[in-house]
């Protein structure tokens, strides 16, 4: 194979798209083709005024996206301000499905994000863009069709140590008992 | 009820009240439950670290490093049972508590709360006493005859550290190769 061959072969593996991830869903194909929904126009595409496709008027939510577990109720108006600081943020922000389980009214999704902040909102302000590549595991309960509580959990210590973000470490108090 | 009484009675339930049963989701997979279950007792919680060949395959693809991190590796019975002791000498008192657990095919996911607490010395700061954390996690698994051969985890190891202090080193690391 000569160099250009060899590169031309290294742009395409490069361009390729993501493997298909590994479903576990027989029997609960709504619910998948609706994460699955999800995870393209929302995860990915960041159109976040369809976020009240997806979610219920209210639900509950175990994960503040940031670290911290307290249980709270959202509702999609607080998921498009999510997904559109998310886009202004992280423009080249990816999640790719790697494995889903789906079982009743539940659906989990073993994922992997990857993406770039620009250097100057971040720590030392390095020139350029800084790219991150981390795992997250999410799981949904569906009710009509619709979100109604999720958890997650992200390798947020890996991104922040990957691209430096501006957190604060401090100290901070026990979550009050449920 | 007099005071004393009631003093009492908060006692016993702050001390000694078990924890609600998890909601599971297991049905036609109920040998991988009580497979897990007895992990989630025997490995998790009580820390009989020797009884980890019982339940990890001779090699098991491992997608957590348990520190944070990307990538993939292959750990032995030994390398869990080395992982359980050494959390049995810093974090005595660490219990994990199953809140959900799904079923499907060889797969068991479980979403879980973890508490513990560190001895003040081992902290940023070194703060006195023992501090205490309190975070949620998602783990799962594949069975392959009773026994795990692929893991995967994620924990909020980031309010773990805000809530503890821990000295842990936040400076940039390189980004993980692809796998």
């Amino acid at each position: 194979m000569t160099m250009l061959t060899a590169g031309l072969a290294l742009l395409m593996a490069a361009a390729a798209p993501p493997a298909a991830p590994e479903i576990h869903c027989k029997g609960h194909e709504d619910n998948l083709a609706t994460y699955q929904a999800i995870s393209k126009i929302l995860f990915n595409d960041r159109d976040a005024s369809r976020a009240g496709e997806f979610y219920a008027d209210e639900f509950i939510s175990h994960n503040s996206d940031l670290g911290g577990s307290e249980k709270m109720v959202s509702n999609p108006a607080n998921m498009t301000r999510m997904w559109n600081k998310s886009l202004e943020e992280d423009p080249n922000r990816e999640l790719i499905d790697n494995l889903i389980i789906c079982k009743d009214d539940f659906v989990i999704a073993q994922v992997t994000l990857q993406g770039d902040r620009a250097g100057e909102t971040l720590k030392g302000k390095p020139e350029g863009r800084q790219r991150f590549r981390a795992s997250a595991i999410d799981m949904y309960r569906f009710k009509d069709g619709k979100v109604i509580e999720r958890w997650g959990n992200a390798d947020l210590v890996a991104i922040i140590r990957q691209i430096g973000l501006p957190v604060d470490m401090t100290i901070k108090p026990l979550p009050p008992e449920d | 009820m007099t005071m004393l009484t009631t003093g009492l009675a908060l006692l016993m339930l702050a001390g000694t009240a078990p924890e609600p049963a998890p909601e599971t989701h297991c049905k036609g997979n109920e040998a991988n439950l009580a497979t897990y279950l007895q992990m989630s007792k025997f490995l998790f919680n009580e820390r009989q670290a020797e009884r980890a060949p019982e339940f990890y395959a001779p090699e098991v693809i491992n997608h957590n490093n348990d520190g944070g991190g990307f990538g993939t590796s292959k750990v032995k019975p030994a390398d869990m049972t080395g992982l359980w002791k050494y959390l049995q000498m810093i974090e005595p008192d660490r219990r994990i508590i199953d809140n959900v657990i799904i079923c499907n095919g060889d797969l068991v996911a479980a979403q879980v709360t973890v508490t513990g607490s560190r001895d003040g010395k081992s902290l940023v700061g070194k703060p006195e006493g023992r501090r205490r954390y309190k975070v949620s996690a998602m783990d799962m698994y594949r069975f392959k005859d009773g026994k795990v051969v692929e893991r995967w985890g994620n924990v909020d190891y980031f309010s773990q550290i805000r809530q503890m202090g821990l000295p842990v080193d936040i400076s940039p690391t390189p980004l993980p190769p692809e796998d």
